[in-house]
């Protein structure tokens, strides 16, 4: 069977003035249909180059990206959605229209809200969708960027460090959230984070990656059953899985 | 709310006791009035002068309101095409920033020769100085943080939408502080014109009352003059508070 994503010896260098830099070398993984994959490693490691690669953003110097997607699924109207580490919905417009802004460029706002109102209700923000960003907390703006990325339809969910810049309770809570509107959503994640633990808590798989120049070190198949929260980071199984990656990382 | 209330009365307090102790000096010194006319002799100007000031105040403010708006308009639709267009951007540039650093106090005289001693030629004059501050304003706003390009372009969104629903958007805090700082620019612009040579305007008069030795009547028109630059700028900010609501709150 022929995967999902299939990503083929992703090469990323850049010119600067000191020379070439290699963000990336040699990357390959594959990706099945629904799959929460997580990509952890330290700061320098690539991991965002790699998702901007994989969001079409950004050419690879060698290497390929493949993904396989199905144009007649549940009305698509964008094969992927992308929520940054930080919210940046926009100031000057409610939470509603930062939702529908997708369908806005793509010409499709009409028959766009009951997809948001629904959106909202799942992600837990019922209520501000009449408010503006700034009247929200962080992690509640980070649930609107996720409405906002979700709003499409696509069948694949890009997230690059999305809960970095909230803090640890509401992490917390967002993570948990997040698991529940995967599986509500039936999409494929690849979430980018610097936290191992929260890497673990979310992956289906881990993707460890080295840093300078970024490289696919381990691959931490996670067996852990959801929804998985505080209590699964007591678990012994759990902690196996950490010390494995922080290993691997040369910790 | 009670915080803005008490920052007026102090405003208004200082400009009292300004005003209370111009007003000592002058008559305890025993200043001359075509030196330094007492507020009292200014406001006593003012109401005789009333007719006077009023038609050729109307003028100024006309001339100001004029030289703004075809200076706002150029500004921002200039912005706008620059950033839109890097190639027009880079040769456009450097000859824009030529001609703004030329002195406009230089180039009265030739405005005047060129287009007349009326209210073209104060229009022209005030709106080449207030075009270019809205200009830059509106270029800097229009820069936008790459992850709005990236979000607009996983929708496939050309540059023009990126331009008309995130940039335009995003420039508007700064559109108005350019506007803000051109209705100044502009007082000046036209008050400059009128100085050189205008049959019409407060800076015509100033020239005029100046000729006569009316010292305190010089002193009037400027009053007047500020209090309308000064409610022209208010004005400004009261429709940037309605318009860019979340900008002040952020």
């Amino acid at each position: 069977m022929i995967d999902f994503i299939s990503i083929n010896n992703l090469t990323k260098s850049y010119q600067t003035e000191s020379g070439e830099v290699t963000a990336i070398e040699d990357i390959s993984f594959n990706v099945k249909r629904g799959e929460f994959i997580t990509m952890a490693g330290p700061s320098g490691c690539g991991k965002s180059t790699l998702l901007h690669i994989i969001a079409n953003l950004l050419e690879p110097s060698q290497g390929t990206v493949n993904i396989k997607h199905d144009r007649s699924e549940k009305n698509q109207l964008s094969e992927l959605g992308l929520v940054f580490q930080k919210s940046i919905l926009f100031p000057w417009c409610s939470v509603i229209d930062n939702i529908l802004f997708p369908l806005e460029l793509l010409g499709q706002k009409k028959g766009g809200r009951e997809r948001a109102m629904k959106l909202i209700e799942l992600a837990g923000i019922k209520g501000f969708e009449e408010k503006l960003p700034h009247e929200l907390s962080g992690g509640m703006q980070q649930r609107a960027s996720i409405c906002r990325a979700l709003i499409a339809n696509p069948s694949l969910l890009l997230m690059d460090e999305p809960f970095s810049a909230v803090d640890a309770l509401t992490r917390l809570k967002l993570t948990t959230d997040l698991q529940r509107i995967w599986e509500e959503e039936k999409i494929t994640i690849i979430f980018v984070t610097h936290n191992i633990e929260e890497a673990v808590t979310l992956g289906d798989r881990v993707l460890v990656l080295t840093a300078r120049p970024g490289r696919l070190v381990w691959e931490e198949k996670i067996d852990l059953p959801r929804p998985r929260g505080r209590k699964t980071a007591a678990i012994k199984e759990f902690q196996d899985h950490c010390g494995t990656i922080y290993e691997k990382l040369g910790f | 709310m009670k915080y803005i209330e008490k920052s007026k009365i102090y405003s208004v307090l200082i400009i009292l006791v300004i005003l209370i102790v111009w007003q000592l000096f002058v008559k305890l010194m025993n200043i001359p009035v075509y030196t330094l006319p007492s507020p009292t002799d200014i406001l006593s100007s003012i109401v005789n002068q009333r007719t006077v000031l009023l038609k050729h105040g109307l003028s100024s403010c006309i001339a100001v309101i004029e030289g703004f708006i075809v200076g706002g308009t150029i500004g921002i639709v200039l912005g706008v095409l620059l950033m839109y267009h890097e190639i027009l951007n880079k040769a456009l540039m450097p000859i824009l920033v030529f001609f703004q650093t030329m002195p406009k106090v230089a180039i009265a005289p030739l405005i005047m020769v060129w287009f007349g001693l009326g209210d073209l030629s104060k229009v022209i004059l005030a709106s080449t100085i207030v075009f270019f501050a809205v200009m830059i304003n509106t270029m800097d706003g229009l820069r936008i943080q790459p992850e709005y390009y990236n979000l607009a372009r996983v929708y496939k969104a050309s540059n023009w939408q990126i331009m008309m629903k995130i940039r335009i958007w995003h420039a508007l805090p700064n559109i108005f502080t350019g506007l803000r700082i051109g209705t100044t620019l502009a007082v000046i612009g036209v008050t400059v014109a009128e100085f050189v040579g205008a049959n019409e305007g407060l800076g015509h008069l100033m020239v005029l009352y100046q000729a006569y030795l009316k010292i305190p009547h010089m002193f009037a028109s400027i009053v007047v003059l500020s209090i309308f630059g000064y409610l022209f700028y208010e004005l400004l900010r009261i429709i940037e508070k309605k318009l860019i609501p979340w900008y002040r709150e952020e």
